[in-house]
């Protein structure tokens, strides 16, 4: 059975890859009916469905989708996996910000409250504040009170900056500190984009079923994200 | 100029009293403190008078007073040394309630001396570095703020509601705020607050974040804690990151300092080697006094910080925005 990856190919880590996913640019390119192909998102569309099993990117994910692999992208990094596992006890504050290309806006916060809630807990109470749209860069805070002492700021600034993520957590007698921007082991940048890079390995493992109950929680974060509902 | 020191109930005080004895033109007369030890202690460390009356020392001869004594007793000291006709620096927050504050920059008016506040990061080099960088126009137009002030807890009667007035994001967001509103010269309007109590088992909060809209439309997060413990490498944090249209820049306080590893409880310190704001404070205050200008921190400043301070832990109360 053929595995069809659908993501941005900037962002997967060829290196350290134990499948080596061949790239097409459609359908007409799957010859071969085993292994894993990678398929930029740019060229997704619906009938990739029936051609194997599909994996899409959370921000492109529809209800004609229900039933495929829906993966997270926050959820691939590897710093991220390793931070949730450190974070046991999730009382404290999170202070999580992201440097975000314009393009990809779409979904993006609400994929991302998605994964956080695996960590910190269902949200008591969400507050949102933008700049204005017509302003440049366009800067958003989220406010997260998840309740019994865990609360968070998600911020997102969209530009055509590079792209920058850093996670601060304050828990008790124990404190995490990422910033992508440091963590790049090339000197001089730019070489690579690690650490903001995934694999499709870890695409395939960690993706989640597009049931009924997973899209309706992504609906309800959007809701939430697109008025701060109570 | 003949300066004393009202309280040393505040750390920071030891910091002031180093930094008027590297100044020429400053001379420490005086410590009064009504903790006799303490005071006495004080005294002998700086080889200055010490006093045990408030009265007396304030008919001492003296052109001005710092005072660190504990929040609650800022006023009562800010109202004795104005009549006194001393010129003051007071340390923040200016008081424990918006009517002691506005009563204490009424005085002070009344008996024209100087009230200065006592926020030492406007003098840190890259915070001021950032304020040109953001006069200049180098930023474009400033459209975010983003700012940590988080640091260990104190103990004492830091965490005492009745002394302190209020806990971590009472101490820790004044600081910041006051830096906003100096890179921005606009008014806070909203205030949305998270305040509570887990880092240590006390009665004071020492966790907050704060969401804040300026005048403007400008917005900005601002995470106020005494999150940190003795293990962590530095005492804490004071940083401020601005978004700007042309270009986003971030300004940390203590960010110069290099790592150094030892064997023990502490394996890894960020020893800091950067400019030292406190007396970069004590020298405007000194300068202010001189040249007998409107000090470059004002009481209202003291104010509006302590406002945006104050309508966090409202906002928490009620779950919902304060509107300033």
């Amino acid at each position: 059975m053929r595995n069809i990856v659908v993501a941005d190919l900037n962002q997967i880590d060829f290196q350290t890859s134990f499948q080596r996913p061949k790239i097409i640019d459609s359908v007409n390119d799957l010859t071969e009916k085993e292994g894993t192909f990678l398929i930029n998102k740019s060229n997704m569309n619906e009938g990739l469905k029936k051609e194997g099993n599909l994996f899409i990117p959370s921000t492109l994910l529809e209800q004609t989708y229900e039933g495929v692999q829906v993966y997270f992208e926050l959820e691939q990094y590897p710093f991220f996996q390793k931070a949730k596992e450190m974070i046991t006890d999730p009382k404290g504050v999170l202070r999580f910000r992201r440097k975000v290309r314009n393009e990809k806006s779409n979904g993006l916060p609400a994929s991302d409250l998605f994964v956080l809630t695996s960590i910190l807990g269902e949200p008591e109470d969400v507050q949102l504040k933008g700049t204005k749209q017509e302003v440049k860069p366009y800067h958003l805070i989220i406010t997260v009170n998840f309740g019994s002492g865990t609360m968070a700021h998600l911020e997102y600034t969209f530009s055509d900056e590079d792209e920058r993520i850093e996670f601060d957590w304050s828990g008790i007698q124990n404190i995490i500190e990422f910033d992508s921007k440091e963590m790049n082991p090339i000197d001089p940048k730019g070489y690579r984009r690690l650490p903001l890079l995934y694999s499709t390995d870890s695409i395939l493992s960690a993706a989640h079923k597009a049931d009924q109950n997973l899209i309706k929680r992504l609906i309800k974060y959007c809701g939430l994200l697109n008025g701060g509902v109570k | 100029m003949k300066i004393g020191i009202m309280s040393f109930a505040h750390m920071h005080a030891f910091s002031y009293a180093d930094s008027l004895i590297k100044l020429p033109n400053a001379e420490l007369v005086g410590i009064f403190d009504d903790d006799t030890n303490r005071g006495k202690k004080a005294a002998e460390q700086y080889h200055t008078k010490y006093f045990d009356d408030q009265d007396t020392f304030l008919a001492t001869e003296m052109d001005a007073v710092i005072i660190c004594s504990e929040n609650n007793r800022h006023k009562e000291m800010v109202l004795n040394a104005a009549q006194a006709k001393k010129h003051i620096l007071c340390e923040k927050p200016i008081a424990t309630t918006i009517e002691d504050a506005e009563e204490m920059i009424q005085v002070c008016n009344e008996y024209k001396v100087i009230l200065q506040i006592a926020f030492p990061v406007r003098f840190s080099s890259p915070i001021a570095q950032l304020k040109k960088m953001i006069d200049n126009g180098d930023l474009g137009e400033i459209v975010a703020f983003r700012t940590t002030n988080r640091g260990q807890n104190p103990g004492d009667w830091f965490i005492d509601k009745e002394q302190s007035g209020g806990g971590a994001v009472l101490d820790h967001t004044v600081h910041m705020v006051d830096i906003m509103r100096w890179y921005l010269g606009k008014e806070i309007t909203e205030v949305h607050g998270i305040v509570d109590s887990y880092f240590h088992d006390i009665d004071i909060d020492d966790a907050g974040i704060l969401t804040l809209e300026f005048e403007n439309g400008v917005i900005a997060t601002h995470d106020a804690s005494w999150s940190k413990f003795s293990a962590y490498p530095m005492w804490g944090d004071a940083t401020i990151e601005v978004i700007g249209t042309k270009q986003t820049v971030k300004a940390d306080a203590f960010k110069e300092h290099f790592r150094m590893y030892a064997s023990g409880a502490k394996s890894l310190s960020h020893v800091f080697y950067g400019n030292d704001m406190d007396f970069g404070l004590i020298q405007d205050f000194i300068a202010c006094v001189e040249e007998g200008r409107t000090p470059s921190i004002t009481g209202y400043d003291g104010l509006k910080a302590l406002e945006a301070a104050l309508a966090a832990y409202e906002s928490s109360k009620k779950k919902s925005p304060v509107y300033l």
